[in-house]
């Protein structure tokens, strides 16, 4: 999705993801009317079925890597557990799991803010200019980064 | 990344600038002023 600032682009991914309500009409994800869910409904939508990388990957920045990665789910129970170990190591983060994400570069970043929306094993990834604040170097990542068996989502979408 | 969720069976929904992002997609939107104001078939469709 193309278009130029303040066109509504992330708006949009908002109103996909529950995170906004519109002030006219329906917005209906996979036959679900998501606008008409109350929010603890619209919540568990989410968890369930989308992940976000938001544009400025949004890390909460007194936590750590392992930590901003189970925020996405609401209980990091021993499977969602395993499965955040998985993408650490998958995504080559396993000697900063403990840090904080200051201490991450920026692709680095990238990279958690990734895994963290893959956690769920959601079927829609809703992504805000995810390379937008990379050096072109650190840009292909997301592109070219192989972890195949954590990163399917959980059946295929409708 | 993507693509690997991608060929698993995912759907992606990329808002980007970046025309190397862009060329992978199967479908580019283009959003003015709050409207789909262009549907662009891209090249790996």
């Amino acid at each position: 999705m193309r278009g130029p600032s303040g066109s509504g682009k992330s708006t949009l991914l908002s109103l996909i993801g529950g995170l906004t309500l519109p002030t006219s009409g329906q917005v209906i994800v996979a036959g679900q009317p998501v606008s008409s869910l109350g929010s603890s409904q619209r919540a568990k939508f989410r968890e369930t079925h989308i992940g976000f990388v938001f544009q400025m990957f949004h890390l909460l920045p007194y936590l750590s890597i392992v930590d901003n990665i189970l925020l996405a789910a609401s209980h990091a129970d021993d499977a969602v557990r395993e499965r955040a170990d998985r993408l650490i190591e998958r995504f080559g983060l396993s000697d900063r799991r403990s840090h904080r994400p200051s201490q991450l570069s920026a692709g680095e970043r990238q990279r958690v803010a990734m895994a963290r929306a893959l956690l769920n094993q959601p079927r829609l990834l809703l992504a805000d200019e995810p390379t937008g604040n990379l050096d072109p170097e650190n840009a292909g990542t997301p592109c070219s980064t192989c972890c195949a068996s954590s990163i399917q989502p959980a059946a295929p979408c409708c | 990344m993507l693509r690997e969720f991608h060929s698993a069976g995912g759907t992606v929904l990329l808002v980007t600038h970046d025309n190397f992002a862009a060329d992978q997609s199967q479908r580019i939107v283009r959003l003015r002023q709050g409207k789909l104001d262009e549907v662009i078939a891209a090249p790996s469709a």
